[in-house]
This record gives structure tokens, sequence and C-alpha cells, in this order.
């Protein structure tokens, strides 16, 4: 056993970020860590890594325990990682960047340094040869980019580069946090090859990644993470059919049965899609759109977030967009609300061209977005948080009154006026969110994952919400990773894969397609 | 114009009638030193001044009281410097940015109107005498330690030290997960820095022939204006700040005209030109390419035929 983890703990306040997680890894393998948002993954990377201490619970590595070490002593034993927000020495050079790595085997050299002997003159060539024959091994030619600064880079390089960096360490075990998130097909690929190829050669890996093709297709084994417990653990196989596991990923759909859950009770798939794909897709689309997008592209400097996306929401529709955590449902929903300007393609909003007008002109036009996390001011009270909704319109007849009409929607919120709203509970923030967007009135309500981070009845509170706000005659497009439950209230829906739409159809044509768990996990 | 006229014509005048100049550029070039090694690691300390009151202090007491040589009393004065500079380093340097800044001008001037105002000793904010100074012979020791300084910082920033002093800067948790003992290597520059801080004081005590506790010399004042050496120089690399204390102290000496009293505004305009045209300082990456600000108009380009 190369990595070994004993009821590993590490809460936040109230969070149970790590909650008795124990883990084997064996030397050699390729092991896989996977879970929803918020799952506790990079939690535990970076108690594993020291960066965050423990709370109870013992590892090693090997012999060596890493219990209560600094971070910098968890690395020198032979644990390298890298992180979620590439972190690179971005104005050293690339070269630069993976000396550092060296740094920690190299012996102090200074008294040589500062007399410029022979012998540091030697050394730093060795040093430097090693770092282009580590930069060679991840893919990067050190003659063309050894010298540019890391921060320079393309965004491909830069993961390659961190992981170059990594490697000088020599570990023992590398843990890559997520290295393929926002990377397209083909750098996919290259990336999964690299990952094998540094296998091969006999180094054990820990793989974060979203992308389920990625981590099914190259780990040997898989545990899976939900609210901070390991909730299944086996091969590729093993966990992808697990009913917990879909269970965890799609959500449930409120009454329905786990055993409904598409793919989960085995049915043969591929007659299936053949079955759906005949022409349902084409007659679900609503002939007048009061939203219209089309081949909308968006791109984050060299992230392809969105690859030509288009769909139509119809006045009174629920329209729900579904996919795996960084598939790019909210930057389609941040490119509508104007937060974000597209590459290419249109998107127009009963008449208002949204990929050129102002975000304030946006709302106005009726268009409103409750963003993802709620975004509400914690250290105001609730009716503060209400009263700044409706300063766009202040002095506007009935301020007040709307206020009040909200809140007997929404009569937790009347109850919880005078308090601040970091007091409210997850499941009351979200409420508060939501009634802080229908103040702006809105004609289109997008909801972006109202149902992230909240336990399963307060996500059965929200969803009765968002169904009572649908009957009152507002069109709503919903954003969420708990698939089942939103294609359970939907009209119809979108699945979105790394950036592009890949089915659509009705909510219950969707919700019986083994295609959306694919999508999910792979496979 | 007659100052660089004479530079240029008779350098062997200048520097005769100019030596307490060159003596001047010397300690702020040092003191520039001392303010380098903790932005190159990250670290916005303005702790300089307080240990260059400490080396100046223990140097000329010690010189009043033991009659102790001078190189045995710059030394003394430097290792004292170091000892606090753990100390204090110890606490303050899990603050980062702006706080570590307040706390630093916190010990600067804790030390000064706290102690040195107080002390018997150190002339209870009267000054000290030092009737053994040498202004012109001190300035061979200023010269040789600036070229000591710069050639050791050169080539310390090339080695590991410096590999690690520069990765904690960009980014502290990328450095912990190279292996890299950030903490210690912050103490390391934070310590060395207040070995060079003592060393300038020292040197500076004893070109002078009354070591006077003013805000501009021990002050924040002083820490401000060693700040801008490395930032007007550009702290990439040892040359910069030494260019900034260069340029600096020699610019209201350029501008001493006849009857002209407006020389300190006309620092200050250079002062914010630079700051705007050349963010990353006088000697940094682009060789002499000027900056264009985002709000400065494009220059017009003519529309040429082709041909």
């Amino acid at each position: 056993m190369l990595l070994r983890l004993d009821s590993v703990q590490r809460h936040f306040g109230g969070v149970r970020a790590v909650d008795g997680v124990s883990l084997d890894v064996e030397k050699g393998a390729i092991y896989g860590l996977i879970g929803p948002n918020g799952a506790g993954k990079t939690t535990l990377v970076n108690v594993i890594t020291g960066y965050v201490p423990f709370q109870s619970g013992r590892a090693w590595i090997e012999a060596d325990q890493l219990t209560g070490l600094p971070a910098h002593r968890i690395a020198r034993l032979g644990i390298a990682r890298t992180f979620q927000n590439i972190r690179l020495f971005k104005d050293l050079s690339a070269l630069d960047n993976v000396l550092v790595g060296i740094h920690s085997r190299r012996r102090d050299d200074t008294l040589a340094q500062l007399a410029t002997l022979p012998l540091f003159r030697r050394d730093q060539r060795t040093r430097i040869n090693q770092a282009h024959k580590l930069m060679e091994t991840t893919g990067l030619d050190p003659a063309e980019i050894g010298r540019r600064a890391a921060g320079t880079l393309p965004y491909g390089d830069q993961r390659r580069l961190e992981i170059a960096r990594a490697l000088a360490l020599q570990p023992r075990l590398l843990i890559l946090d997520e290295p393929a998130a926002g990377m397209n097909p083909s750098e996919k690929q290259g990336m999964r090859e690299l990952i094998e190829r540094m296998n091969k050669d006999g180094l054990t890996i820990l793989l974060i990644d979203h992308d389920m093709r990625l981590v099914m297709g190259v780990c040997t084994r898989v545990a899976v993470l939900n609210f901070g417990r390991k909730i299944a653990d086996g091969t590729p196989d093993e966990v992808s059919t697990d009913a917990g596991v879909i269970k965890a990923y799609l959500g449930t759909g409120g009454e329905r049965e786990v055993a409904s859950a598409p793919g989960a009770s085995g049915v043969d798939e591929t007659a299936e899609v053949i079955e759906a794909a005949a022409g349902v897709k084409a007659t679900t689309e609503p002939a007048t759109a009061i939203l219209a997008v089309d081949d909308l592209s968006v791109s984050y400097g060299p992230v392809n977030a969105v690859r030509s996306a288009s769909l139509r929401v119809a006045s009174g529709e629920v329209v729900a967009l579904i996919g795996a955590n960084g598939a790019g449902k909210s930057t389609i929903l941040n490119t509508l609300s104007g937060l974000i300007r597209p590459d290419s393609g249109s998107a127009i909003f009963d008449g208002l061209d949204l990929t050129s007008a102002d975000p304030s002109t946006i709302v106005r036009h009726g268009l409103v977005q409750v963003p993802e996390g709620r975004e509400i001011l914690a250290r105001q009270t609730v009716l503060e948080n209400l009263e700044l909704a409706t300063w766009a319109k202040r002095g506007g007849a009935g301020t007040a009154s709307r206020i009040e009409a909200v809140m007997k929607r929404f009569p937790i919120l009347g109850e919880r006026r005078a308090m601040r709203a970091s007091t409210l509970s997850g499941g009351e923030q979200q409420m508060l969110a939501i009634a802080r967007g229908l103040l702006a009135r809105p004609r289109l309500l997008l909801l972006d994952e109202p149902s992230l981070g909240l336990a399963p009845q307060m996500v059965d509170e929200v969803f009765a919400a968002i169904e009572e706000i649908h009957r009152e005659g507002t069109t709503i497009l919903l954003v969420e990773q708990n698939a089942l439950r939103a294609l359970a209230i939907a009209d119809r829906g979108y699945v979105i894969e790394t950036g592009q739409i890949l089915l659509s159809g009705t909510g219950d044509y969707l919700l019986h397609n083994p295609a959306v768990r694919r999508a999910y996990l792979g496979g | 114009m007659d100052f660089i006229t004479q530079l240029l014509t008779d350098p062997v005048g200048f520097y005769n009638s100019h030596t307490l100049l060159v003596a001047d550029i010397g300690i702020n070039s040092i003191l520039a030193a001392s303010m380098f090694v903790v932005l190159y690691s990250g670290q916005l300390s303005l702790a300089t001044p307080g240990f260059m009151a400490i080396g100046a202090y223990t140097s000329v007491l010690m010189e009043l009281y033991w009659r102790t040589p001078l190189a045995l009393n710059v030394a003394a004065g430097t290792a004292l410097a170091a000892l606090v500079g753990v100390l204090v380093g110890l606490p303050v340097l899990r603050l980062r940015g702006v706080f570590l800044a307040i706390a630093t001008i916190g010990f600067i001037e804790a030390l000064r109107l706290g102690v040195i105002l107080n002390l018997p000793i150190t002339g209870e904010g009267l000054g000290l005498r030092n009737p053994k100074a040498d202004p012109l012979g001190g300035v061979n020791m200023v010269l040789v330690a600036v070229v000591v300084v710069v050639f050791l910082l050169w080539r310390l920033t090339k080695g590991r030290l410096g590999h690690a002093w520069a990765a904690l800067r960009q980014d502290e948790l990328a450095a912990l997960s190279q292996g890299i003992d950030v903490a210690r290597y912050k103490l390391l520059a934070f310590t060395l820095s207040a070995v060079l801080a003592g060393v300038a004081g020292g040197l500076e005590a004893h070109l002078n022939f009354f070591v006077d506790p003013a805000d501009a010399q021990y002050g924040v004042t002083r820490a401000v204006q060693v700040l801008t050496f490395a930032v007007l120089g550009g702290s990439g690399n040892i040359i910069g700040p030494v260019v900034g204390a260069l340029f600096l102290t020699t610019l209201p000496e350029i501008l001493r005209f006849q009857g002209f009293d407006y020389r300190d505004i006309v620092s200050g305009v250079i002062l914010i030109a630079v700051i705007v045209f050349r963010p990353q300082g006088i000697v940094g990456r682009g060789g002499l390419a000027i900056v264009r600000p985002r709000w400065w108009p494009r220059a017009r380009v003519r529309a040429s035929s082709p041909g």
C-alpha cells in the first residue's frame, strides 16, 4: 500500500467537508477520486498534502506518517500535487518553474554559488538538463517555451508545466486536481496519454476530475465522495453502475425511485437511444420563443467553455439545462445576463440582443438571474436584501407592497425579516435569492443551481417554490446538477457536456434516456 | 547644469567636490538593497530604517564608551540588528501585504519614539554627538560595501536561495508544494534585510558628526524613501534598487539651479512619470520600452499608401 488514509476527518464550522474517509491507494495504481461539486475531494487532497490540518484520523505514505506534518515536509516525503486553479510561478520562466521543483532535492550550495565555483556551474548545468528532460516528458518543448514566462504559456501547456514541476520532486505519489478542466477533447486525450505514460514509468497517481470519460477510462480504481463521505469504491465499472453513485450524481426525482434512474437498471442502452433519437428532438423545439440562442460560443482566454450552443425557451415554459460540473451551464447563463461576452453566436431575448446589451438593460427588459451560490449580502438583514433588490426602481409605486407580497410567498422570509441573511440556513438563503430575483419582475427567470449544497428536504422545498413561481406565470430556465429533479419539473431539457449541447427533448424523454447518465458518469 | 558638465569634463574634481553626495548614494544603495531582499521574497516590509537605527546607535555608542575599532562597532551593530530582525520577524512575518507594512511601521516607530527618544544613553531625542566621525575617509568603506553587497545579492538571487525566494514571492502555496519551507525562507530574507540595514546604519553614523533621531533619518519618511528607490528602480534584480537610489539621490543636485525653488515638485513629477510609464521600474523587463497606460490616447498612425 502506497497511500493509506484511516478515517480522515475535517470539518469547517458545521460543514463536514471530509467525514471519516478511509482509502488505500496501491503502488502503481491510477486511483480516481470523484464526487459531485462540494463533495470534499479538494479538501481531502488539501488534508493529505498538509495544506489543511487533520482534525482526526491518520494517513501514511508507505511507512511515513503524514499526520501533523507541514505541507513542505509532506512534499519532501514524495507527495507532489497540482492545483485545481493552476498555480504556477507566473512571472518566472517555464524552466525556472521546474528548477524550483528540483530545489528540495538540491543540497545547499549558497556558498559555492557566491564564489561562482566551477562546481556550481556544473551542477547548474545538470539541473537544467534534468528540467529539460522533465519538460519533454510532459510533452513540452524546452527550446521553444523554456525561457517564456509561465503565465504567458497557452492553457494546456500551463497544465503540463505544472505537472513537470511536480515531477521534479521525484514523487512517490502524484496528485492531479482536475488536470483536464477546461480542455477541449483533443487536449483531454493528450492529458490522458500523459497520465498513462507517467503511470507506465512507475508513478502512482491520484486523479481528481469531473470528466468521467477520462476518469473511468484511465483509472484502475475509483472512490466516490459525497457530502464528505466515501459512498463507493471499486473498479470504474462497479462504480458507474452503483445505485448510490448514480443517485449522488443525478439526484433523486422526488417521489421517483432510484431504480428508474436512466441506466441504473441496466436496460439495453443502445436500443433505447436509437429508438429515442427518432425525431423527438425536432418536434419539441417551440416555434415561437421568448429566448432564442443560436451557435453561442464562449471562451475564457484559451479555454473554450461553450461551443456552438443553441437553445430556445418559449413563454410559460420551464426549461432545464443539465450537465456535469464544468460542462458550461453557468457560463451560458452568465452570457445571457450580459456578464460575459460570447466569441460568436447570437442570443435574443424578446427582441433584445443579449450579446451587446448592458447587464442592467437586460434586467430591466425582464431577464433576471439568480446566481449560483446565492450571492446574498450576508451581513444585511433579510429585509435589507430585498429592499436593495428594488433599488433600481426606488420611488416607484408599491415597492413596499411588492416586498410584502414576496414575503407572503416565502413566509419564512417574513418571519426572519430582521435577521441577518448569514444566519439563515442554506435553503432559506436560496429562497431569499429567488425572492430577490422575483422583485425585479422577471419575465424569464434564470436559476443557477438552486439545490447546490442543500440537504434533501430543503431541495424539496426549493423545488416546490420554483414550481409555484412557474404556475404564477414566470418562464424559467433552470440550471442544475441534480438532473432528475430538474427534469421532473421541466417541460423540456437540454443536456450539455464539455461545452456542447448533446441532447434535447421533453423532460420525460430525457428522464429515461441513458445518455443523461453518461453525460454525468461517462461510460 | 554645472553639475553634469563638471561630471563629464572633470570627474576627479567632481568626486572631490561631491564626496558627500557619493557617500550618500552609497548608503542609500545599501538601504535599497535591504529593501530589495524583502521585496524579492514578496514581503512588503518597511522595517529597514529601524534596523538601520540599531546599527547606527550601537556602533556610535561602542565608539563613545569603549573606543573599539570601527569595523568591530559596525559588525556588532549589524549583529544586533540581525538578532532583533529574527525576534521581530518571527511574529510579524505571519502577516501579508499591507498588514506587514503596517506592523513594520509599528516596529520602527516604537523603536524610535519609544526607545531611542527615551533612553538616556541614546541622548533622549537630542541626538548623539560623534566626534570620531570621518566623512571623507568613510566614503571608501561605503563604496567597498556597496560593491560587496551588490555582488553577493546578485549571486544569491541566481541560486537555490534566490529560486526559493522568487517562488514564494509568486505563490506561497505552490512553493510549499515544491517542498520549500516558506516560513524559514521568509525569515531568512527578513534577517538578511536587517543585516544590510544594520551595515548601512553603522557606516552612515561614521559619516556624520551627529546621530539625529529624526523621522527623516530613522522613521517612516525614510522607510517610504527607501521603498521608493526599489519601486522606481525596479525590484526584479539587485541593480534596479541601486539605480533607483542613485537616481533619486542625485536628482535634487541636478535640479539645483540658481534661484530655482521648485526642485521638489520637479522630482515628484519625474517620480509619477516613471511609475506611470515604467511600472516595472527603470531597470526591468522590456529594455527601455515605455509602457502606454490604458488611458493614454493611442498614437494616431497616418494611413500610408502602399508602395
